[in-house]
């Protein structure tokens, strides 16, 4: 039987979800959104259950009906289930204005695209009804209910197509209101028809070799494999070079590139045409009945062995020519720079670290926690929201399939927006956010977003994921070991996220990977299948494996077993409601052959594909020189306007409040976050309001570690701070590489991170992102000193860079540094927030004073006058004594500071604003006589921070930081009124500046 | 020979809470043992094999099935066709039951409170990611006896529960008659009726509630930890709920 079911929220109860659309609607269609005078969205389902109509109408009304909150219209199967007239006329009764005119949207999944949703239906028939359930199938879609009489078609075909629908993986079409007064869409044939073009699918298939689980699972159909995937004929093909000369064959080869997802560099290139034109591969290959030239599916398992993902090429190439530190080096980037700290610091809690895989430190014999970076530049015509949820998540999976696999706790995501963007893009990557940290239930507990330069064209995301390792020691994978795919998360060859699924995935792995079953759980990490494969095929000798399987474009979970646990991993993933399809084995035999069916399409000896073509050459030209740009000033004087001036810095986009991303994740609620990025104050009060934290705490706890034993007070607290920089005024790559780390640290330093201690236990993580280095000398350049930057601060600040990830794009016309520092903290007590607690504390500001205002937001904004100034610099041994302090590492009164935090972007006075929010303290200030205003207020340096402390604790902490060698001045102290007053200049509301820091996006 | 009381928490279909949960049970003294429902549904584990094992059921927090068919609807349609588990069953023969956030929207799609009370979107559509101060209404509840007024953190996008219209008054009378809502958020935080955010059944065995008190076990996970840090190894308010429960169960032994 054929059953169509809208189910709709009862007139008596508001519609928050139409509501957030017509919000969204205003945002970017005003004129449209004027057109619409009410609103209500449908959920639609279409079922075809082979079962009578008396069992399935207790079954739907047991599964889709809540008679307290909904109305049910099925036309005439249960007609009990709405209003009086029982339809849809009965909704649009409570349309304010009546006779209207109405219109329905209908939306609903495009062929291929998982349907997640259907998935639950088809669980819950099951349940319901019983199983075996052979031949249900379930699809399901939304229709909106509009009313406004001057809508049109092309109004509403305006609604799907850029507000309400995805066109890449939704179609959409309209129903007249005289469509949804009758009932003829509830009709069987119709029904049937509807269902029958119903394309999407309620299970997950990433190839044909999956049908088999699809049918078992009662799909309602096996999608065809997405457009840009390598189809059986096109793998088996091969590249005619007849008669061509090596230009020739390389020109054929640049015409393939798009099928094989990248660009090939020269030495790849070079490699290719080297290994397919000797005799011994003729014979070779000719003995197993491949061609004499490449196939495409041979092209593609290199082009994905060698590519910046996997062998981040562009870090391991030589930089030549650059008047810098690096010039005419015979070794990699990478190894020169930031993999150079883990050899020459030392440490023996880096279980693995040092290359752009993530990082894994032992905090004792039970607790390792795993670090991992994911960074994206988001090109133009990609969708914002899809490509946000694949760094999340994938950053997810990059930890629990990596070598020490690992549970997730904890993200950070800094969003790069070019300057000037638009409201709807801020939407978009927020929904992003809250959909894949809400649904995958690992929180974002530090967030941020930067500019780009206004004329950018792409989107920058910068991820890293926090994990805890579920299993401390590893298995050789072994020649024979069996090779699966995980059916799940972002796995399916739609490339469509899901992150319920995807938390499924990675709690039934977690397990699996506690239990020892498996030898080596992987992520491919934004390649295809074959390039995780392709590592462990080295640690075996060598593989056999489908070549669909293997060459889909997207990112896959490979789970690697003995051939005697097979069924024993997919009995028991079953029970998570995880599939697995298998795809091939490891072999010894030295070579990677793929197949399809018993036909080999692909064999390349492993040798060739991991040692790849030798690293390229890099021409970069001359180091860059610092470039500051001066604007002239143009801004009233302190004296008169400096409250206005800092009521714009702290509305500007580098300092405005991070809350409305923070709050999209559900960082609040999660029991490992012992310090969040947010301080509230006034718990549960009218009154309750936020201020930002530096960083994040987190207790690695026994809970999460899987001791059944433990006693209270165990674990390890975790500090992380994130640090990012771009100046328009100043173009210095090392200068702002060496800002980012400063920043990093101070964050970490200021919630407690314990430094220059031997027992500390702390890192760094580097993500860059920039334009591409080849032929490009001064990008190259830029990368060099950049890199040089970090290596030199992480050297003097003896934090080894745990990790580091690079993303390219030709879009960016600059590149940046995002730092993150992690550490331990020296027990729970020494963690710390940024808040004023107490009336009558005194402030004081700990660093080096600043004198100018040369690289500092004011100046991006206002310009400024001291063109004679040097931008601030940074005196690392001078940040030890400071971070070391602080840490806890050397002193002894550390206990007596209440409240930390560091001065960054906006200088001094919206450093102190933030302390002020979360308890609606006031703070009383002096400037000193003898300074520039602007640049006490305003300026920005290195190494600075601002303390509070009681009255009393005053002496002690002045004569310890004496003794330290550590520059203090004492700037004011916190009051209980709600104003900021510098004395003898202005004075304003705490209130007001909080609401300037807000700021909030409408969503 | 003394025996210690074992609670069962239930985990798998994204059902993200069931670590913190057994954590917090653990530190109230339980022997606790975390089970995915697949693998219960596997076993065929009856309510006759539940309540010999076990005096407490946890089901914990997270958003299993994506809240598709309203939140907590799955879940439900597992424990009541796949299991078949009577959870009023399984308190009238001496267990305590324990629902948060997820758990809790199951509980009330069972209808294990009464028939007519319903979950639904928070009123202004937003995910409330934040903490809340609550207050504890009358002592039907084992698992709220004793409590004052605490502060918890609360998540979610579907917390706000309705009585259906027709018959309101019928059942709110006899809500405050047995002591039901018996968890109340002191300010109005996403339009639920009469501000409750938690319900026991009328035996006070069965409770639910969307706050996460399995979220504050210790002080320093409130956010006004720093102006207190001596206290920084005391435990939290929510830890109380479920040490009631142990004493509880120690009572059914």
């Amino acid at each position: 039987m054929f059953v169509r079911i809208e189910v709709a929220t009862r007139p008596d109860f508001p519609d928050p979800l139409a509501q957030s659309l017509l919000k969204r609607i205003q945002v970017q269609d005003s004129e449209l959104r004027k057109k619409i005078r009410w609103a209500r969205l449908l959920d639609v389902y279409w079922l075809e259950v082979p079962r009578a109509r008396e069992e399935i109408i207790p079954a739907c009304q047991e599964i889709f009906q809540d008679r307290s909150t909904q109305w049910l219209f099925t036309g005439n199967l249960i007609p009990s289930a709405s209003g009086k007239q029982g339809g849809i006329e009965d909704l649009m009764e409570a349309s304010p204005i009546r006779p209207g005119k109405f219109w329905g949207l209908e939306r609903r999944l495009r062929q291929g695209v998982f349907d997640s949703k259907a998935h639950a239906v088809l669980e819950a028939l099951r349940m319901v009804l019983g199983e075996p359930l052979p031949g249900v199938r379930a699809s399901t879609g939304q229709m909106l209910l509009l009313e406004g009489a001057q809508l049109r078609e092309d109004d509403l075909s305006r609604l799907a197509r850029h507000i309400w629908c995805n066109p890449a993986t939704e179609t959409w079409s309209f129903l007249p209101e005289h469509e949804l007064s009758g009932n003829e869409r509830f009709f069987q044939d119709r029904v049937r028809k509807d269902e029958g073009s119903r394309a999407a699918v309620a299970v997950r298939t990433s190839s044909p070799t999956l049908q088999s689980f699809a049918q078992r699972l009662g799909s309602p159909r096996v999608s065809a494999p997405a457009a840009e995937e390598l189809r059986p004929a096109q793998a088996e093909s091969t590249i005619d070079w007849g008669v061509l000369d090596s230009v020739q064959r390389t020109a054929r080869l640049r015409e393939l590139e798009p099928m094989l997802g990248r660009e090939l560099a020269l030495s790849e290139l070079r490699t290719i045409l080297e290994h397919w034109n000797t005799p011994e591969s003729y014979r070779h290959r000719s003995g197993l009945g491949l061609p004499r030239n490449p196939t495409l599916a041979e092209l593609q398992v290199a082009a994905a062995a060698w590519s910046e993902d996997i062998r981040q090429t562009t870090m391991s190439s030589l930089f030549v020519e650059a008047n810098s530190p690096m010039g005419g080096a015979e070794a990699g980037l990478h190894s020169l720079t930031v993999g150079a700290t883990v050899q020459q610091i030392p440490k023996s809690w880096i279980v693995s670290g040092g290359d752009h895989r993530p990082a894994v430190v032992a905090l004792d014999e039970n607790t390792w926690f795993s670090f991992g970076l994911r960074n994206s530049p988001i090109r133009p015509g990609r969708d914002l929201h899809e490509s946000t949820l694949q760094v999340l998540l994938g950053g997810q999976r990059d930890v629990i399939g990596a070598e020490w696999p690992s549970l997730p706790l904890a993200q950070t995501h800094v969003h790069f927006l070019p300057a000037g963007s638009g409201e709807s893009q801020r939407v978009g990557q927020l929904t992003a956010v809250e959909v894949a940290t809400t649904r995958s239930q690992v929180p974002i507990l530090a967030g941020a977003e930067g500019a780009l330069p206004p004329d950018s064209r792409v989107h920058c995301v910068a991820s890293s994921t926090l994990g805890v390792v579920v299993k401390k020691t590893r298995e050789p994978v072994r020649s024979g070991d069996r090779i699966f795919l995980v059916v799940g998360g972002g796995t399916a060859h739609e490339h469509l996220e899901d992150p319920v699924f995807q938390r499924r995935c990675l709690d039934a792995l977690a397990e699996i990977e506690a239990l020892g079953i498996a030898s080596a759980i992987r992520c491919s990490a934004g390649s295809p299948a074959i390039s995780a494969a392709l590592r462990l095929s080295r640690e075996a000798g060598g593989m056999q494996a489908d070549a669909s399987a293997m060459l889909g474009r997207h990112e896959q979970i490979l789970v690697v077993v003995p051939p005697n646990i097979a069924s024993e991993l997919q009995s028991r993933l079953q029970i998570w409601g995880v599939e697995l399809t298998p795809c091939g084995q490891f072999t010894d035999s030295g070579r990677v052959l793929l197949t399809r069916g018993s036909t080999p399409v692909a064999e390349l000896p492993l040798e060739l594909l991991w040692n790849g073509p030798a690293p390229e050459i890099v021409s970069t030209g001359e180091a860059p020189i610092p470039v500051t740009r001066y604007k002239a000033p143009d801004h009233p004087p302190f004296e008169k306007q400096g409250s206005q001036i800092l009521h714009e810095l702290l509305a500007s986009p580098s300092i405005h409040s991070p809350e409305s991303l923070l709050r999209a994740s559900d960082l609040e609620a999660q029991a490992h976050a012992e310090l969040k990025p947010l301080n509230s104050g006034g718990v549960g009060t009218e009154q309750s309001r936020s201020g930002p934290n530096d960083g994040t705490v987190v207790l690695i706890g026994p809970q999460l570690i899987g001791l059944s034993e433990f006693a209270e007070g165990q674990g390890h607290e975790l500090a992380l701070g994130v640090g990012l920089c771009q100046r328009e005024a100043i173009s210095d790559p090392r200068w702002e590489a060496e800002l980012a780390v400063d920043e990093a640290v101070r964050n970490w330093v200021a919630v407690g991170g314990f430094l220059g201690s031997p027992d500390s236990v702390a890192g760094l993580a580097i993500q860059w992102f920039g334009p591409r280095v080849q032929e490009n000398p001064r990008a190259a350049a830029e990368l060099v000193v950049a890199m040089d930057g970090v290596r030199e601060a992480a050297l003097a600040l003896e934090l080894p860079v745990l990790t580091s990830s690079t993303s390219f794009s030709p879009e960016l016309s600059r590149g940046f540094v995002v730092c993150h520092a992690l550490g331990r903290l020296r027990g729970r007590r020494r963690g710390r927030s940024a808040d004023f607690k107490y009336a009558g504390d005194a402030i004081y500001v700990l660093g080096p004073e600043v004198h100018t205002l040369v690289g500092s937001r004011f100046a991006d904004a206002y310009g400024c006058a001291d063109s004679v100034s040097r931008r601030p610099l940074p005196d690392w041994s001078l940040a030890r004594r400071i971070y070391g302090w602080l840490g806890g590492a050397v002193g002894k009164e550390q206990l007596r500071i209440r409240s930390v935090h560091d001065i960054s972007d906006g200088g001094l006075l919206p450093a102190i604003a933030e302390c002020t929010f979360a308890r609606q303290l006031g703070a009383l200030l002096r400037m000193p006589e003898s300074v520039f205003p602007e640049a006490w207020a305003f300026g920005e340096g290195f190494h600075r921070f601002i303390v509070t402390c009681s009255d009393g604790d005053s002496t002690v902490l002045e004569a310890e930081w004496d003794a330290a060698g550590i520059p203090y001045q004492r700037v004011g102290s916190v009051t209980a009124v709600d104003r900021l007053d510098v004395a003898g200049c202005w004075s304003t509301s705490i209130s007001e500046l909080h609401r300037s820091w807000k700021g909030e996006v409408a969503r | 020979m003394s025996r210690t009381p074992r609670a069962l928490i239930l985990s798998g279909d994204s059902l993200g809470g069931s670590r913190e949960t057994a954590l917090a049970l653990r530190m109230a003294r339980f022997d606790v043992e975390i089970e995915s429902i697949g693998s219960l549904l596997r076993k065929k584990v009856s309510l006759d094999q539940l309540s010999s094992q076990y005096q407490a059921l946890a089901i914990p927090g997270g958003f299993s099935f994506g809240d598709h068919l309203g939140a907590g609807k799955v879940l439900s349609i597992k424990i009541k066709h796949g299991l078949r588990w009577d959870l009023a069953e399984f308190a009238t023969r001496g267990g305590v039951v324990l629902g948060v956030g997820n758990g809790f929207q199951a509980l009330v799609r069972l209808g294990v409170f009464a028939k007519d009370i319903s979950i639904t979107r928070n009123d202004h559509g937003r995910l409330l990611s934040e903490w809340t101060r609550l207050v504890p209404v009358g002592n039907r509840c084992i698992w709220t006896r004793g409590l004052g007024s605490l502060d918890l953190p609360v998540r979610h996008s579907e917390g706000r529960v309705v009585i259906s219209a027709g018959s309101r008054l019928e059942v709110w009378a006899r809500m405050e008659r047995l002591g039901m809502a018996c968890l109340r958020y002191e300010s109005d935080l996403n339009g639920s009726e009469e501000k409750i955010a938690g319900i026991c059944d009328a035996t006070g065995r069965i409770f639910g509630l969307m706050p996460h008190p399995e979220n504050f076990i210790r002080w320093t996970q409130h956010p006004e930890w720093t102006l207190q840090p001596a206290r920084s190894t005391a435990p939290g308010q929510g830890l109380m709920i479920f040490e009631n429960a142990f004493q509880e169960s120690l009572r059914s032994l």
